[in-house]
């Protein structure tokens, strides 16, 4: 694809919760941060780019009614700059690049900026309802269950036990701190109180010295949702290969809730050129698929190998892979699909050590994917995520900094 | 006419429903359509102030009649929904009328009554501890689909709303006083005075379900709301499996009635209500679960038209069954005899017996004092004369020498005309009835476990056992308020035949390497209660084995091997293992834990076939179907109406079908091609019920 990432800008990933260090700031906010911060970078920005799209999942109320333009606006953008939101579940923000990659790939645009925003401490999850959850002609025929069973459906069905899933997320709790502690997050832009102060550079909720010993006294999270709202018994009427579900997903082993922003910049050859700008990576290829929309969360691996066929590559071709730490679960599931070690995989930590801000997270990981391949000196990283509703979305890079 | 309206002095309206034919009212089409017409004048004759709604009978209304909506075969949807539009136009001209419409209700309210009552602007309801109102429709493979899936949730909220109506529920007036469905109890006798006084304190009355705005906070994705249906949604798919007529439209039809104005409102829930009717699953359900039970309960499949009153029972036998009958007799006014040698176990019994009054008590299920039904009840372990009893039931352990020793010794002990019976499950009732030098009074009278939850009782007719004997047993059943059937003798008579097929095919597909966890969700996915291994467990595995063996012995060269005998004697022989009472079967049962399947049985048993989940359900259902047909085809049981009660009540089979004489009709008529490749114990056959 003719579609280069010249830069990627985020916040650090807020704690999703009242006393969260991003809660005081509105979602729309987050997103004016960074795209005020790229136009410092490139004062010229705003007539530079033909488009903007933003992810965003709970469209709604404060981060309702068009979230990107409104940013654009509030940020002193041109008015020529239009926006567009756009919601795929949570790989959102990844599909905000990705979409804006094929734009320009495809000659409809040279520049755009991309990515996502989600306040899960202000918007919370099912804010935005939709039929998918309570109308009985999709909920009923489809066994809509929330993501929490989906995933302890997966742990069951795979005989993965408690130890194995708190074992990764432990590793996924020390590469982040590595990574912090190292300074690999080049992408954070801090994000500033109206005196100037730093209220947030840095993913909020990482922590050292997490082991698995450190959360085994952490009790299952859906378990009771699972048993009294009955979801169980929904899950196993489509998979009755089990007697039940075990629940063993909890805080410590699933995605936190999180508040975040994350941009990229994206430009066509010409357009570097002109402009004398220096590309990170390269965007090569864009996939998505649906599976069971019960299981709900297992797709990353279909979605991966469907994009490698289209590419003419092969697993062992990818230096790096960013899978989305929804659950442990998700990614042990993902790792075993793909056969791939966990020492190629989410090597900076993941969502589980530092959050998952729904629309923003596909945007994060994919600036961490780049800074994942330039800490490695890898060549190829895969982005991927699973959603609600049974979906996936994979996207192929390539490292552009020894070239 | 089956309705009165009279004008008083102060131009108060009373409209009283009294129907000529019916000991209680229920609303018939020519009922509707005469509170049809007193409406519409209540609401263009501008004399009239107010309008009060009540009963000339003990009772209320006891919903709308049932062999009206069990018999939608000659109507056409259309018209149907058009009929039940004309009713809520009437209606809903009274709540915009502005003038005060109150239901005094005086006695039981039920389904289309209670909906009726739902229009009024006030609700009164005479204080009677024994009166009950609710919505017993999903029971049946309906909603309440005339006008209460809409006003229910806007009149008390939605999570009681969805709750009283998913589940079916029917309680007594200070229940519904607490959800907010009765405004006011007042004394019986100053009803309709408080009626009246309160239309003339409330001339003008605002109906708040005229404006949709009141309504605001039960939009589905309101915070409060979305988690209430989302909720309701899963719990009642995995109440449902997807199998009943009912479940999914009528979750529909809330879900989108609730965002809506009334008169939308109605009119869409006419529509699905329409379509749930017309399906012949709720048609079949309607027939069985009411209609055909109620003329069951009411004894008139009984040989002869004989009354006869019980008021004295014989009961041999003090164990769980013995004393559960005991039980049943004394809580309907009649004095019990139980006899047992073993003065412990009648000690027990007694105990047993309080415990279960005592919750039926708290949970006004009972509405006698303990100590009236205690007196009824004699616990004795010496033999003496009964001059005075009409019914002996033997309910001592299985064995035919034990039940010999006992039926002789009551025939010595009981009056000629005295009816002898036995609880017997499994021994074939002529056999019996050979010990007995008077073998016509001598009957099988089959009560199910636990018998004060368990509605079914099966009556065996012996070789000998005369119409009159059966006809007793018939009215006694009626008189401790079950229902029964009337079953030729034969082995496993109907019900334990049925019940034993589906077991045995349960352990056969376990035998053939099907993982348990695939066969006990296979059962349920079909519609069954349990699971045939968690019922075998129940019923002690030993128990099955002995009841094989025996079967395999008596039959002889008849005997087809059921291909579960060496699975059984290694579970219960090499194993231990004896069921639930035990605590080891095909589960373990950890105390204070949740039962699960044995991890052993995966072992045991080599996954090595390639069995789909849909060839499970099949098996596990057609099995059972098999037999059904074959009790129809040897004359054990031939009436349609007993057949599908008879399985829905006896063993919990499937009631979402309406019973197995309807899948049985439908797979021959439609899928007969299906039962090309399946083996001889899947076959169905074409059935001749009589007329």
């Amino acid at each position: 694809m003719d579609c280069y990432i010249i830069n990627s800008l985020r916040t650090g990933r807020g704690k999703g919760k009242k006393d969260g260090s991003l809660h005081i700031i509105p979602p729309m906010h987050l997103a004016c941060e960074l795209l005020k911060h790229a136009k410092s970078l490139y004062p010229s920005i705003d007539h530079w780019c033909d488009d903007a799209i933003l992810g965003c999942v709970m469209p709604v109320g404060e981060q309702g009614g068009n979230i990107c333009r409104s940013a654009l606006l509030a940020s002193g953008y041109d008015q020529s700059l239009p926006g567009l939101q756009i919601n795929r579940f949570c790989s959102s923000g990844l599909d905000a690049i990705a979409m804006a990659a094929c734009k320009i790939a495809s000659g409809q645009a040279n520049m755009m900026i991309a990515g996502g925003v989600e306040s899960m401490s202000r918007v919370p999850m099912l804010s935005d309802g939709g039929a998918l959850l309570l109308d009985p002609s999709v909920n009923f025929a489809h066994n809509i269950i929330p993501q929490g069973i989906s995933a302890d459906l997966i742990a069951s069905i795979e005989g993965y036990d408690r130890k194995l899933l708190d074992e990764y997320a432990a590793i996924s709790h020390q590469r982040a701190h590595h990574a912090h502690t190292k300074g690999f997050f080049s992408s954070i832009v801090p994000i500033r109180n109206i005196l100037g102060e730093v209220i947030l550079d840095r993913d909020e909720m990482v922590r050292d010295h997490v082991s698995a010993q450190s959360m085994s006294h952490l009790s299952p999270s859906f378990e009771q949702l699972g048993k009294m709202a009955q979801f169980d018994s929904v899950a196993l009427q489509k998979y009755p290969m089990l007697e039940k579900i075990q629940h063993l997903h909890h805080a410590g082993n699933s995605s936190g809730i999180a508040d975040g922003a994350a941009l990229s910049i994206l430009a066509n050859e010409a357009m570097i050129k002109t402009h004398n700008l220096s590309a990170q990576a390269q965007i090569l290829g864009y996939e998505v698929c649906g599976i069971d929309p019960t299981i709900m969360l297992s797709g990353p691996a279909l979605a991966t190998q469907k994009l490698l066929k289209r590419m003419k590559l092969n697993i062992d071709d990818i230096d790096v892979f960013e899978i989305n730490e929804a659950f442990s679960a998700v990614v042990l599931k993902t790792m075993h699909d793909l056969n791939i070690t966990h020492d190629k995989t989410n090597i900076l930590g993941g969502a589980i050590a530092m959050g998952h801000p729904l629309g923003a997270t596909g945007a994060i990981i994919l600036g961490t994917c780049v800074e994942a391949l330039k800490s490695s000196g890898g060549k190829l990283g895969v982005v991927s995520l699973c959603t609600a509703a049974g979906m996936a979305v994979s996207v192929l890079i390539k490292n552009l900094e020894d070239d | 006419m089956r309705t009165e309206f009279k004008i008083d002095d102060n131009q108060i309206a009373i409209l009283t429903l009294n129907h000529p034919q019916k000991s209680v009212n229920i609303l018939d089409e020519i009922m509707i359509e005469e509170i049809i017409a007193h409406l519409d004048r209540f609401v263009t004759d501008a004399h009239i102030k107010g309008l009060i709604l009540t009963s000339a009978k003990s009772s209320f209304i006891a919903g709308v009649d049932l062999s009206l909506l069990g018999g939608m075969q000659d109507q056409t949807p259309v018209k149907f929904r058009d009929f039940l539009m004309r009713i809520h136009q009437s209606m809903r001209a009274v709540e915009k009328s502005h003038k005060p419409f109150v239901a005094a209700i005086n006695g039981t309210v039920l389904g289309g009554g209670l909906e009726l009552c739902l229009g009024a602007d006030y609700r009164i309801a005479a204080n009677q501890p024994k009166s009950q109102i609710g919505f017993p429709e999903m029971k049946l493979g309906i909603f309440p689909g005339m006008g209460g899936s809409v006003r229910l949730p806007r009149l008390i909220g939605l999570q009681a709303g969805l709750e009283i109506m998913l589940k079916g529920q029917v309680f007594d007036f200070n229940k519904a006083k607490m959800f907010g469905m009765i405004h006011e109890i007042v004394e019986e006798k100053v009803l309709i005075d408080q009626a009246k006084a309160w239309i003339l304190n409330n001339t003008h009355v605002q109906n708040p379900l005229n404006d949709l705005k009141n309504f605001r906070h039960l939009n589905p994705f309101h915070p409060k709301t979305i988690n209430i249906l989302m909720g309701a949604n899963s719990i009642l798919r995995s109440q449902t499996k997807d199998l009943y007529p009912n479940s999914q439209i009528a979750l529909q039809s809330i879900y989108e009635t609730l965002t809506l104005d009334m008169d939308q409102a109605l009119a869409l829930e006419a529509n699905y209500f329409t379509h749930c009717l017309f399906d012949p699953r709720a048609q079949a359900m309607i027939k069985t679960l009411f209609l055909d039970r109620q003329m069951l309960a009411s004894g008139k499949h009984a040989p002869l038209k004989l009354d006869s009153k019980t008021q004295k029972v014989i009961v041999v036998g003090a164990g769980f069954m013995g004393s559960g009958i005991a039980l049943a007799c004394a809580v309907n006014q009649i004095n019990v005899v139980l006899i047992d040698q073993n003065k412990d176990l009648l000690d027990k019994a007694l105990i047993k017996i309080k415990e279960i009054i005592e919750k039926g008590i708290r949970n006004k299920k009972i509405h006698e004092r303990i100590s009236e039904i205690m007196e009824r009840i004699h616990v004795t372990s010496q033999w003496e004369h009964f001059p005075d009893a009409q019914i002996a039931i033997e309910a001592v352990y299985e064995d035919r020498a034990v039940k010999k020793s006992v039926l002789q010794k009551i025939e010595q002990h009981v009056s000629d005309d005295c009816l002898i019976a036995s609880n017997t499950s499994t021994l074939p009732i002529s056999s019996l009835a050979v010990y007995l030098s008077r073998p016509e009074r001598f009957a099988g009278i089959h009560f199910f476990s636990p018998v004060h939850l368990m509605q079914l009782v099966e009556i065996i007719q012996g070789e000998k056992s005369d119409d009159k004997t059966i006809t007793m047993a018939v009215n006694f059943v009626k008189q401790i308020k079950k229902v029964s059937i009337i079953v030729n003798d034969g082995r496993g008579f109907y019900t334990t035949r049925v019940v034993i097929s589906y077991l045995n095919e349960g352990m056969r597909l376990l035998n053939e390497g099907v993982a348990p966890a695939i066969i006990e969700n296979a059962g349920k996915a079909i519609g069954m209660p349990v699971g045939p291994l968690a019922l075998a467990d129940e019923i002690a595995l030993d128990l099955a084995l002995r009841i094989r063996n025996q079967t395999k012995l008596d039959l002889g060269d008849n005997w087809v091997d059921d291909q579960i005998g060496p699975l059984l004697e290694w579970m219960v022989n090499d194993s231990g293992r004896l069921g639930r009472k035990s605590k080891k079967g095909f589960y373990e049962y950890p105390d204070g834990h949740e039962k699960y399947l044995w991890p052993e049985l995966v072992k045991h048993f080599q996954s090595n076939t390639c069995l789909e989940f849909e060839q499970v359900k099949q098996r596990l259902l057609y099995r059972q179907l098999h037999e059904v047909s074959n009790v129809i085809s040897e004359g054990i049981l031939v009436d349609k109406a007993q057949i599908n009660v008879g399985a829905i009540l006896g063993f919990g089979f499937c009631p979402w079908s309406g019973g197995p004489t309807y899948l049985i009709d439908k797979i021959l008529s439609e899928n007969a091609d299906d039962l090309d490749s399946m083996d001889d114990r899947f076959q169905l056959h074409k059935l001749d019920y009589p007329k």
